[in-house]
């Protein structure tokens, strides 16, 4: 049996612990979760080597699953430049608690399974940051 | 040329540069002038992905920019993105016409001593703030909008 995915769950301020703390209390305690709270004086450096090291020590060989605030903030863009760098991440933006719900009770699966789970379940309600990778952006050079 | 906010902030673009400085100025395009994301792929790819839709973003080298000043003219409503003061006051004796600078976050880190909570300085940083200062630039600390400005010039000694 595989061990259950492990998370990554990052924030501006408390949002991420706090969203632990409810599935806890409804869900019983949770393992191999990680919290990434930034704060308005945390240094980029810092939090950059805290979410790369936090993958390196929760990955069990089968993935990371990180969940963030919101698109295009510190901790989505961190979490991207690991989605960019490995190919056994998944990203989510904008979660919510029922969400967080659904990933805990998905996780013995694969990352592929829970990007199914969110998507069949809750749709729209969070975006696949890998999607976006893909987008083409305005390449003139007028300014 | 229609700069219409310059500011500092280690984080480049985020959630508070995004949800209150691009809506708020209605910024066209966000060109982010630093050595080190001017050559690194993946950071470029992130501050190009995590820009909502319609805004455009470039990445430029210092030195880069400064030649990109002299032949080009910029028509559209820019939000120019530092790093650090020092490349703020290498861009205005390239060339750059500078009034105001935001200073939203340079974070503490080995070096720096603290100015505010969220801008800390070096030496050579607190020094090519006090040129920026000489050459008549506002340099005020403001992280978001709704903020209190406070002159950063009454926080050097």
């Amino acid at each position: 049996m595989s061990n259950p995915l492990p998370i990554i769950l990052a924030s501006h301020g408390p949002f991420a612990q706090g969203a632990l703390e409810c599935v806890q209390m409804l869900m019983g305690e949770q393992k191999n979760i990680h919290i990434i709270s930034v704060l308005v004086d945390s240094n980029i450096d810092m939090l950059r080597q805290k979410m790369q090291s936090s993958y390196s020590q929760l990955n069990q060989g089968n993935g990371v699953i990180i969940l963030v605030d919101i698109m295009g903030g510190t901790p989505c863009n961190l979490a991207s430049e690991l989605l960019i760098s490995h190919d056994d991440v998944l990203l989510f933006c904008g979660f919510n608690i029922p969400v967080l719900l659904e990933v805990l009770n998905s996780r013995e699966g694969t990352l592929n399974d829970v990007k199914q789970a969110i998507e069949d379940i809750f749709p729209q309600s969070c975006i696949d940051v890998k999607q976006l990778l893909n987008v083409q952006h305005e390449k003139s050079n007028e300014l | 040329m229609p700069i219409n906010v310059a500011r500092i902030d280690d984080r480049l673009i985020h959630g508070q540069v995004i949800t209150t400085w691009v809506k708020n100025y209605d910024i066209e395009q966000v060109l982010v002038i630093n050595n080190k994301v001017a050559n690194d792929k993946v950071q470029q790819s992130v501050l190009t992905m995590s820009a909502p839709p319609g805004l455009k973003v470039l990445v430029f080298g210092v030195q880069e920019f400064i030649e990109i000043l002299k032949k080009t003219t910029i028509k559209k409503r820019t939000m120019l993105l530092f790093t650090n003061s020092i490349d703020v006051d290498a861009l205005v004796d390239g060339g750059l016409s500078l009034e105001k600078l935001n200073v939203g976050g340079m974070r503490m880190q080995d070096g720096r001593h603290q100015l505010s909570r969220a801008v800390s300085v070096t030496p050579e940083e607190e020094q090519a703030f006090r040129n920026l200062i000489a050459k008549n630039v506002v340099v005020e600390i403001q992280m978001v909008p709704k903020d209190p400005i406070i002159d950063l010039k009454t926080l050097l000694s």
